[in-house]
């Protein structure tokens, strides 16, 4: 076969990969946007309506009471990935530190009840256990993470100079004025935190689009042994970016093809750390820290999970 | 002439505008369907009618601060002329002109590229364990045949019968079951072709393809094209295997249906 033959034979596929493509695009962000947008609104009216002592009176002052309280603060804000870290980017500038953001951020996705419920309908029939051990894993993990990161003594270091700006330029203006100063206001943060949060997800939506047009199923030859099903269904996780509220019906397809702990791995390490997540998180963390971040969340998961397979199933 | 374009908070407001005005637009026209699933539907659209307000809010105050500071232009601002609005003065935008154009494209895309729901190229590369073709295994006990027999199955789409057969698999308890369904042809061979639904649970990116054979070789008809087909279901082995697939009585090429997915 030519080469121009071969071309015409395989143009309307190379076609059809392009426009799934495009939909798969479109089709994260049109998902992500109104989330975010809703994550923008509870964070704007933190900031607007809330004083910052309100927020730190919530959050206990010993280090580690501080983060195992932050760890719950999904269950006050249920709003998926995309919209935590405009919350995450508010409760920093009023005061709260960076380490129990991220515990937040890593958090919040699973503890919440949403998740927690879509997580029991999917898997009650299956394994009990899962739903259980994905809200323990997750909880756990968050915390540890955080506690690390909160041994790190120069806390703003582990922020990008511009958000450490934006954050003092926001504390300037305080939580007082007429109510038609404050909905102005609303508007420009919305504006803003809108546009900042969107063009992250712009680069991670591209490439999970991509990736998301490639072959699924092939990745079922790698499940020969726990360990390497493990890391299998957490690169799944990575690339697919699937919201935290479905993935857990998403999972179920693959149980029966990857063992249990595989689908724990992907249900706990999804939420954390994916495309979307992670540019997301970039508006805010230096690379440094999203570095050890995504080193630390993976470590922790694969044991978790390598010992539920031990263990458990 | 345009010389807001020159200030960068107003481009900003208009690029908020215009996301708010796409998911508004995508609502109103049925097009969230090639994306998202139903129950998002008022979601998206509320959020965007957020985006509309704040939106068209930023674009009143950036215009009369930018006339406010015109009028002003020789002399200084003063904050109690002013009030609150020195603050708008203050505020400058953070965003590069190129992520400001890189969103009006994506946005302006958003409207303009036409929509066309997920091909037979990503069912193919997606067909996994969750796609069921054919229906085989251990006989139920007769009071759950006796129920999949009894089951009004008029309306069932592609993935109700995909549930039915994973509930009960015995092939023969569906013989002559009529089956009257809508999806897109994703493969064929010699005497048969696959036709196909995505199923999403919350957008496409999880979309999983679930699939019926039915017994008759393509034809004039070509893969990707969207068919209704009526027919029975027939039992056949193949490679040892019992298969439920359906006996075509009509076959009939469709346009993409406002909802393709279930």
């Amino acid at each position: 076969m030519s080469l121009v033959q071969k071309y015409c034979t395989m143009y309307p596929q190379i076609l059809s990969i392009i426009t799934d493509a495009i939909t798969i695009f479109y089709a994260i962000l049109i998902e992500a946007l109104p989330f975010i947008v809703l994550g923008v609104l509870i964070s704007s009216f933190l900031s607007i309506f809330v004083k910052d002592k309100t927020i730190l009176k919530l959050i206990p002052k010993n280090r580690f009471l501080g983060h195992i309280t932050i760890a719950f603060f999904g269950m006050l804000f249920p709003v998926c990935e995309c919209g935590n870290l405009p919350v995450a980017r508010r409760l920093i500038a009023k005061g709260i530190k960076p380490s129990q953001a991220i515990t937040f951020l890593l958090a919040a996705p699973v503890i919440n009840p949403i998740v927690i419920i879509s997580t029991y309908v999917a898997f009650s029939g299956i394994a009990k256990e899962i739903v259980i051990l994905r809200v323990v894993a997750s909880y756990l993990i968050a915390v540890v993470v955080g506690l690390v990161f909160s041994l790190y003594k120069n806390q703003g270091g582990l922020l990008k100079d511009k958000f450490i700006d934006y954050c003092s330029t926001e504390s300037e203006i305080a939580v007082v004025g007429r109510i038609k100063d404050k909905v102005i206001r609303l508007t420009r943060l919305i504006t803003n935190e809108t546009i900042n949060v969107f063009s992250a997800l712009l680069l991670g939506s591209l490439i999970a689009a991509i990736i998301g047009s490639f072959s699924r199923t092939s990745v079922a030859a790698f499940a020969h042994s726990p360990l390497t099903a493990i890391i299998v269904m957490m690169v799944l996780a990575f690339i697919m970016t699937i919201c935290s509220t479905v993935d857990a019906f998403v999972a179920l397809g693959y149980v029966g093809i990857f063992p249990l702990s595989s689908i724990l791995a992907f249900l706990v390490f999804g939420p954390m750390i994916d495309l979307r997540s992670l540019s997301i998180m970039s508006t805010t963390f230096k690379t440094k820290t999203l570095v050890m971040l995504v080193a630390m969340v993976t470590e922790l998961v694969v044991i978790f999970s390598v010992g539920y397979s031990l263990f458990g199933r | 002439m345009l010389k807001f374009l020159n200030n960068r908070n107003i481009l900003e407001d208009l690029l908020i505008l215009m996301l708010g005005a796409l998911l508004v637009f995508l609502k109103l026209t049925n097009q969230l369907n090639f994306y998202i699933r139903k129950d998002y539907f008022l979601f998206t659209f509320l959020m965007g009618i957020v985006l509309v307000i704040a939106g068209i809010i930023r674009v009143i105050v950036d215009l009369s601060s930018e006339a406010h500071k015109n009028i002003n232009h020789h002399s200084h601002c003063s904050c109690h002329d002013c009030g609150d609005d020195c603050h708008e003065h203050k505020h400058s935008s953070s965003f590069s002109l190129v992520i400001i154009c890189l969103i009006a494209l994506v946005a302006l895309g958003g409207f303009v590229i036409p929509r066309k729901p997920l091909s037979a190229v990503t069912a193919v590369r997606r067909t996994g364990s969750n796609t069921f073709v054919s229906g085989s295994g251990p006989r139920q006990k007769s009071g759950e045949s006796t129920l999949i027999k009894n089951i009004n199955t008029d309306k069932y789409t592609i993935a109700d019968w995909i549930r039915s057969f994973t509930l009960n698999p015995e092939p023969s308890d569906y013989l002559n079951k009529i089956v009257d369904i809508k999806g897109f042809i994703e493969s064929n061979d010699a005497d048969s072709f696959r036709v196909t639904r995505f199923v999403i649970t919350c957008c496409v990116v999880d979309a999983t393809p679930v699939s019926l054979i039915v017994d008759e070789p393509i034809g004039n008809f070509q893969v990707n094209e969207w068919v209704y087909i009526n027919g029975k279901f027939k039992v056949r082995v193949k490679n040892g295997k019992r298969e439920i697939i359906i006996n075509p009585d009509k076959i009939e090429k469709i346009n993409i249906p406002d909802d393709p997915y279930l």
